[in-house]
């Protein structure tokens, strides 16, 4: 944190003076340290480093302190950027020795490195800077540029557009699918060096650009990588270079059209401009030469203080907490500091498998990291197995933190190492651990998709893309979690057969009912082909299968942009191959309700209304349950309605309305037979009865039929579940 | 019920009936047995003016049909405010749309009527048309964005709604997702346009273009794409400025069979290349 008052540093602050609530709840200080990274401004020494020399022990010893300095080289362009280099050579040049600096370009092209040269470093610095092309025309910094969807955000809108720049005219001057490339590659970046950064001494991040990602498309990226930084403990400082006067504008236009304001900028959910004010940064937009920048950070920095506290169980929750920090000094002084930390379940007995990239040692004495209790070398086999062993299942604790942060090559290398496990320890054993571990990396995928991307699967696998979309609608492009993988290779090594263990079948049964009602239909596909590989006659596996490829029949699914749905069939090919599944399933037990009534719907939609009438039949026959047979007379209606019985549909939608009178779907079915009928003063009575229908948030004004998907899915899921208490509670014993 | 009213005939009996109607309570039910068609003629992308029934060549099924009426910008309209409010459509977006919808009804002639239809997965018809845009606005003003989409069954609602009284349906159907939760499916409420004299505006701000395409296709209506739902009233408002400029084209058909589908054809002789714009036919309804 930084205190001050007005531009004066404050340096002699005590703990005694200072409260930290913790979501508005006071909070013991452990240690209050000065720790100030001193910059002479101007070239002059700065009065307090002698401070730094001494060692400003009033209460704790200063940590090391990084500083990396990143160039984001495809929105900068080397001709445009001579003064802010100048800045940031003189900025690098007054760092005292003993702040540790790493300059890294966007995107990344090596290893973190940190230097401690100072010609090296300025050296490399020159390098970036010269390296820099931006990518388009330069229209980052208002409105039009890169907009997918202009409606998602204010920036993307006319508002916030100089009136003498077109949103087209704009728009053209880059394609939005370079800028959605560019921003993801930016954030997934910059979520890397979070990572590596994590866990060690406090670190500074500068980050200069000629414009950060905002845009609704990269929300979930942007959302990973605000989550990221809040859980490492950098700040982040962001310097914009001003680029909007290097546009040419039609004649007559004004000269300099204003970017969007910072404050706008902030006041968007999708911006990664949230990044200093989240970490306590400095910030500057439309900058020059970044000399006002500069000179702010060079306060910022040199009044920094290391507050640090223990967070209680209750903050260890993997969920964002408020801090807020107050002095009783009077005059008021001013103090700036991170808004939120997050902390994890900590696990005394488990040892921790630190693996990340980089140089990043272990935290000294962090504000929310708990220590080690264990640094006994594990070979990583080992590590994994005591990961699983003590991982809660259905947890988002420390050991699926731990292990979501492993590296391609751990994992193979504790994968590699089962084989000798398996020679060593009992095969009931080997297989716990396995189904442990199964569950743990599902764990990985389902509870921490923050961090689930870091491991992005060994290079035979290949990576599977998924698009996600919301109210059918699409707005990012993500990747399948490798760890959906990597648990289904280790069930593969049960023994004597994974197909004969019913635990496994139980783990692929809970975990596809899981994705489908979570509607992760790109990593449902893979999952369920595996499954029935294994399972190829199980009547669970078989319906889940038909349950998955009807919903991609939908609208929603078929309605993807074309790059988006490659792994899904048309809407014919869909149902056809629900059809297949769904049928398998019946002939397993023909009384499987849900699949007989999902049976029903496909082979109508297929046209089949005889196979449709026999599925809905068999359960309309034994079935008392009400969902069920409001469900069966709907179907029932849609057959009898396409093969022109309108009497008989007419009647069947009102027994569906008699079960569920606040329902919507049989007085819209019951308008629609009527008009086709030709009576449209009946058609227009159903409609009365709809407008009639409590309000949508009234409790009562539910409908099944818009359960009917998630429904049918919900005794598979909670298999899940299930599956993971057993295994708590076998823990305890 | 005034099933005679609903012909349409001339002008004067048309308005007449109208006015009687006012008087009384509306219901959703509407019937013609004459065929109406919206016509929208342009030259250059601007509306031609000042046609008679003369110019209006019409062929039912190839039949060539006696045009009985031709007016332009005369009768009231009954719009259809249909606008998804669906989890989609927050924050700001949902802003922009009270705004816009504000900004349309500012639009409507004392003799238009307006009703309010949203839409989540749960459908709500906010009351009957009506003149009191007022009570339209403020219905709007209420509503809280939340739920998946229910394109279809909404417009088939709307359809229903905007036929309730004499006077021109307009249904404006703004939507910005997929139906994820509608009972019917595309082609059963392609086949309810067919049936209805109704003119569908779709006005998209992402997703569902194809489906508001297919509904302005087979009304003869238009579908735009609104670049940021800060565009929304502008679109609205240029949409309902178009529908004005439309000639309503009447005729009872002869010499064609009731049921079934029948094609559509209007030529218009005009001086100068002009475009014409016009729902492609419609489904005869058993007598």
């Amino acid at each position: 944190m930084r205190v001050a008052r007005g531009d004066e540093p404050i340096a002699d602050l005590d703990p005694a003076e200072m409260t930290l609530l913790v979501d508005d709840a006071p909070r013991p200080i452990v240690s209050l340290i000065y720790s100030p990274v001193v910059v002479a401004s101007n070239g002059r020494a700065d009065p307090s480093r002698r401070d730094v020399v001494a060692g400003a022990t009033r209460t704790g010893t200063p940590p090391a302190r990084r500083v990396v300095l990143v160039v984001d080289r495809e929105s900068l362009n080397a001709s445009e950027t001579g003064q802010l280099q100048t800045r940031a050579e003189r900025f690098v040049a007054q760092l005292p020795g003993n702040v540790r600096i790493a300059v890294a370009t966007l995107p990344l092209g090596s290893t973190l490195r940190f230097e401690s040269d100072r010609s090296a470093l300025l050296a490399a610095l020159r390098t970036a800077f010269e390296g820099s092309a931006r990518q388009g025309a330069g229209l980052e910094g208002i409105a039009g540029f890169g907009c997918i969807d202009e409606a998602a955000s204010a920036g993307c809108g006319t508002q916030g557009i100089h009136p003498a720049i077109r949103a087209p005219e704009a728009r053209a001057m880059n394609t939005p699918a370079e800028w959605l490339v560019r921003g993801k590659r930016t954030l997934t970046d910059l979520q890397w060096l979070f990572r590596t950064l994590a866990g060690g001494p406090p670190s500074d991040i500068v980050i200069m650009s000629g414009a950060l990602p905002y845009q609704s498309a990269l929300r979930v990226e942007i959302d990973r990588t605000l989550a990221m930084a809040r859980t490492a403990d950098v700040r982040v400082h962001a310097v914009e270079l001003a680029n909007i006067g290097r546009v040419s504008l039609p004649e007559g236009g004004p000269e300099s059209p204003p970017p969007l304001s910072l404050d706008s900028l902030h006041e968007l959910n999708d911006a990664a401009y949230g990044l200093p004010v989240e970490t306590g940064g400095v910030q500057a937009l439309g900058t020059v030469s970044g000399a006002a920048f500069f000179e702010q950070l060079a306060h910022e920095l040199s009044s920094t203080y290391l507050l640090s506290f223990e967070p209680t169980d209750t903050d260890r929750d993997g969920r964002p907490h408020r801090i807020e920090i107050r002095s009783s000094r009077r005059p008021p002084l001013t103090i700036q500091a991170r808004k939120t930390f997050i902390a994890y379940p900590s696990s005394p007995a488990t040892p921790r498998t630190h693996s990340a990239p980089g140089e990043a040692p272990p935290p000294e004495a962090p504000l929310t990291t708990t220590s080690l209790t264990s640094r006994r070398p594990l070979s990583r086999t080992d590590a994994w197995v005591a990961l699983a062993r003590s991982h809660q299942a259905g947890a988002r604790d420390r050991e699926l933190i731990d292990v979501a942060q492993w590296n391609s090559g751990d994992l193979r290398n504790a994968l590699n190492g089962l084989t000798a496990l398996g020679r060593r320890v009992p095969t009931d054993t080997l297989n716990d651990a396995l189904l442990r571990g199964a569950l743990l990396h599902a764990d990985v995928a389902l509870l921490a998709p923050d961090l689930a991307l870091q491991f992005q699967g060994f290079p035979e696998w290949g990576a599977l893309h998924t698009v996600e979309a919301t109210d059918g609608q699409a707005f990012g492009v993500s990747v399948v979690s490798a760890h959906w993988h990597l648990a289904r290779a280790l069930l593969d090594r049960v023994q004597p057969r994974p197909d004969e263990d019913p635990r496994v079948l139980r783990w692929y049964r809970g975990v596809g009912g899981t994705l489908l009602a979570n509607r992760q239909f790109a990593a449902a596909l893979p999952h369920l082909d595996d499954a029935r590989r294994l399972f190829p006659r199980d009547r669970d596996i078989n319906a889940l299968c038909g349950l998955l490829h009807e919903a991609l029949a939908d609208a929603a699914s078929q309605e993807l942009p074309g790059d988006a749905k490659a792994a899904v069939g048309t809407s014919h090919s869909e149902l056809r191959a629900s059809r297949q599944y769904l049928s398998r399933a019946v002939e397993t037990d023909p009384h499987d309700d849900e699949a007989q009534l999902h049976l029903g719907r496909v082979c109508h939609l297929l046209g089949d209304d005889e196979a449709a009438v026999a599925a809905v039949s068999s359960v309309m026959s034994r079935t008392r349950d009400a969902r069920k047979r409001y469900i069966g007379e709907l179907l029932t209606g849609a057959i009898h309605q396409a093969t022109g019985r309108l009497d008989s549909a007419r009647e069947s939608f009102e027994r569906a309305a008699g079960l569920y009178p606040m329902a919507q779907a049989p007085l819209v079915a019951l308008s629609y037979i009527a008009r086709e009928a030709g009576d449209r003063s009946e058609s227009a009575r159903y409609i009365e009865q709809l407008a009639a229908l409590p309000p949508p948030a009234a409790l009562e004004r539910d409908d099944p039929w818009w359960h009917y998907q998630s429904a049918a899915v919900a005794d598979h899921a909670s298999v899940l579940e299930t599956l993971r208490a057993e295994l708590r509670d076998r823990s305890t014993q | 019920m005034t099933r005679g009213c609903q012909l349409v005939m001339p002008l004067l009996w048309a308005v007449l009936c109208f006015s009687l109607r006012a008087a009384q309570a509306p219901t959703f039910a509407s019937r013609t047995n004459a065929v109406r068609v919206d016509v929208l003629v342009t030259s250059s992308d601007r509306p031609v003016m000042g046609l008679g029934t003369d110019a209006f060549e019409v062929r039912d099924n190839g039949v060539l049909q006696r045009v009985e009426l031709v007016s332009f910008d005369q009768i009231p309209l009954n719009l259809v405010l249909t606008l998804d409010v669906s989890a989609s459509v927050s924050g700001e977006r949902m802003a922009h749309l009270r705004q816009a919808a504000t900004g349309v009804l500012r639009d409507l002639r004392p003799a238009d009527r307006a009703a309010l239809v949203t839409f989540s997965n749960a459908v709500v018809v906010h009351g009957k048309l009506t003149r009191d845009f007022a009570a339209v606005d403020t219905a709007m003003s209420r509503v809280q964005p939340e739920g998946r989409t229910a394109l279809l069954d909404a417009v088939h609602a709307a359809l229903v709604v905007g036929e309730a009284d004499a006077g021109r349906p307009l249904v404006l159907v703004f939507s910005d997702g997929v139906d994820t939760a509608s009972w019917l499916t595309p082609g059963e409420l392609l086949r309810t346009t067919r049936r209805s004299d109704a003119v569908i505006y779709g006005v998209t701000a992402r997703g569902a273009a194809t489906l508001l395409r297919d509904l302005g296709r087979a009304t003869g209506g238009n579908v735009l794409h609104a670049a940021a739902t800060t565009d929304l009233q502008t679109v609205f408002r240029s949409m309902l400025d178009e529908f004005r400029h439309r000639y309503l084209v009447s005729y009872t058909p002869t010499g064609v069979t009731s049921t079934g589908w029948h094609t559509i054809a209007v030529k218009v002789k005009a001086p100068g290349r002009v475009h014409v714009e016009a729902r492609p036919g419609y489904l005869g309804e058993p007598r």
